[in-house]
């Protein structure tokens, strides 16, 4: 194993520009290694350079060309690897689409980002050639592995006219105003945020990297391109059954590092195969995406003490992370654990009520740098809601992300979640608008009103559960029925409530005339079906 | 198929809503898109209670498939679902 200090030498990590170049700086350096491996099926570097330029030169001789939106869906094989690479070599810009999606959502995308290409793993040809016909899309539709790319030349493919300013890759999240937001990045972002990492991490190279995330989830980002950067092996947890039992993915795969929600390693240890021996492999564990108990790391750590953890905190408008925290010691059972300190070149301010907050006040983080995304696509009212422009102390003017997570800085610098400024929640990872499914449900002509709110159910697992007033002759069985299946035809099945309460009255609201939420969780707590 | 391995299926089909032409031989969450995560809760909740049992927290996350969760439960459950 080579230290990681002898790669920086050989590809001045600091010189990267662009997301892809963290593979084409190291693709003939590790030629004959692997970069991917699942199950069966494995690529070299080398191997993988040839499969993604012609397809690059593919998209190219079809139009693409720098800040072009290309979609893809695809599971987390090989295929999906490589689309997102060429895509890349391409100069365009992916936007990552979940075949998960129900066709509505997949068509609000389509419509959205307007693509010059689809590239579709063959799984879901049928369904997105569907889609288009129905509703006249007139796009260019590829299999990533048909027989027509074999016409296409392996070698690298030739972009000019490429910026760091120019989109790297377009994310979807949920929005509170019933349509989900795609957050732009440039490659100038991200990397930016890659490029630091080598800095912040000591790790070895050709390290073998789990990919627990979906793509169209920030981390993803980190476990492809760092993964590269540093010569690795992406190993992708890619079956549903490993979202239900981890252990029998960290139990065969021999797993260096993995990035993930904390859930994932709270549900080892309620399964009770947290000690084994498989599980040593794991020399840095980072955890992100949900609040992080200083319990689960303290038992982590009593059992693999050389294991290194951390927290990391962001989100996908600031580039995946803007805080990152190294736990180094045993920490206050019972404590959460801080989100730490500020990425090197990305500034964060704490304001409350206009003012700047002082060490030891809350105040909703407002993030300035490089890693701030230039705002959503082809949505300025939502751009202009969360990106404004901010005077520092030194009266120059920021512009500046307004996150909505209200942060506390202690005296050491070091930052701690403190909630949320709305009823943007995340559940097991996912970032999601309650207001989002609300306006679903209210999009049924016989919902009145809809309150949605998220209960611990009894294995202390978050659910989403909604409540809807009507007037309806209807039965309230029969269309709560009803509500769901309209929730399933929009809604990714994550943001769909596992049950759905209906009132023939009016839903309690507070003295200011709102839904009274704090009612609505002793209607949902009082529910038997919950 | 024993008793037990029809009454499995069966809730798993109800909990699930799983469409009729889905059903197959060995419902797995490799295969149904609807036994995600959440899904897989439902289903444990849904034969705790029918089986009236309780099920090792340590064996929930392994029984992802029809067949392993008749494995386990033919461990727990009475002799009358046999």
């Amino acid at each position: 194993m080579e230290d990681l200090t002898s790669i920086k030498n050989r590809i001045t990590p600091n010189n990267y520009i662009y997301l892809d170049d963290f593979f084409e700086a190291n693709k003939n350096v590790f030629i004959d290694s692997l970069a991917i491996e699942d199950g069966e099926n494995e690529i070299t570097y080398g191997a993988l350079d040839k499969s993604a330029n012609r397809l690059a030169n593919y998209l190219i001789a079809n139009g693409c060309k720098p800040n072009d939106r290309v979609g893809f869906i695809s599971s987390k094989t090989i295929t999906g690897y490589k689309s997102i690479l060429a895509i890349l070599k391409s100069g365009a810009c992916f936007v990552p689409i979940s075949g998960d999606y129900p066709d509505e959502r997949i068509l609000y995308l389509f419509q959205s980002i307007k693509p010059k290409v689809l590239i579709v793993e063959k799984l879901y040809i049928n369904r997105v050639q569907k889609v288009c016909k129905e509703n006249h899309l007139d796009i260019l539709i590829i299999d990533a592995d048909g027989p027509e790319l074999n016409s296409f030349d392996g070698s690298q493919p030739i972009v000019s006219d490429r910026t760091p300013e120019d989109l790297a890759y377009i994310i979807f999240t949920s929005g509170s105003t019933g349509l989900p937001k795609g957050v732009v990045v440039y490659h100038r972002n991200i990397v930016h945020f890659l490029n630091n990492c080598f800095e912040f991490f000591n790790l070895s190279e050709q390290l073998r990297f789990a990919h627990c995330s979906e793509y169209s989830f920030d981390p993803s980002i980190f476990d492809i391109f760092f993964c590269w950067g540093t010569g690795g092996v992406i190993v992708p947890m890619n079956k549903r059954s490993y979202k239900i039992n981890p252990f029998a993915f960290f139990e065969s795969k021999a797993i260096n590092v993995a990035f993930t929600v904390p859930s994932v390693i709270t549900t080892l240890l309620r399964s009770h195969t947290l000690s084994h021996s498989s599980l040593a492999s794991i020399q840095h564990l980072i955890y992100t995406g949900e609040a992080l108990p200083a319990d689960l790391t303290n038992e982590w750590r009593s059992r693999y003490p050389l294991c290194q953890q951390y927290n990391f905190y962001g989100t996908t408008e600031t580039a995946i992370i803007s805080h990152w925290y190294k736990v180094d010691s045993i920490l206050d059972a019972g404590s959460i654990v801080p989100v730490g300190y500020t990425v090197p070149g990305v500034r964060v301010n704490l304001i409350d009520d206009n003012s700047f907050v002082m060490s030891g006040a809350i105040g909703e983080s407002v993030v300035c740098g490089t890693q701030v995304s230039p705002g959503y696509w082809d949505n300025d009212l939502e751009t202009n809601k969360a990106f404004k422009t901010i005077s520092g102390n030194n009266s120059v003017e920021y512009k500046a992300y307004f996150t909505g997570d209200l942060l506390l800085k202690d005296k050491g610098g070091c930052y701690h979640y403190q909630g949320r400024k709305d009823r943007q929640v995340k559940v097991r990872g996912h970032r999601i608008e309650l207001l989002e499914i609300e306006k679903v449900m209210l999009s049924l002509d016989e919902v009145e009103e809809a309150a949605v709110v998220v209960v611990k159910n009894e294995f202390h697992t978050d659910c989403i559960i909604g409540v809807f007033s009507t007037n309806s002759t209807t039965g309230i069985q029969e269309l709560s029925l009803k509500i769901i299946a309209v929730l399933k035809c929009k809604l990714p099945a994550y943001m769909c409530p596992v049950n759905v309460i209906g009132k023939t009255t009016f839903l309690p609201r507070n003295k200011n005339g709102k839904i009274d939420l704090v009612k609505i969780h002793e209607i949902v707590n009082g529910d038997d079906n919950v | 198929m024993s008793n037990l391995e029809n009454k499995v299926k069966e809730l798993i089909v109800e909990v699930l809503n799983i469409s009729a032409d889905k059903v197959d031989d060995g419902l797995s969450s490799d295969t149904i898109p609807e036994w995600d995560s959440m899904g897989h809760m439902q289903i444990i909740i849904k034969l705790e209670s029918f089986f009236s049992c309780d099920i090792p927290r340590n064996e929930m996350a392994m029984m992802t498939s029809e067949e392993a969760i008749v494995k386990v439960l033919s461990k727990i459950v009475s002799a009358d679902f046999l």
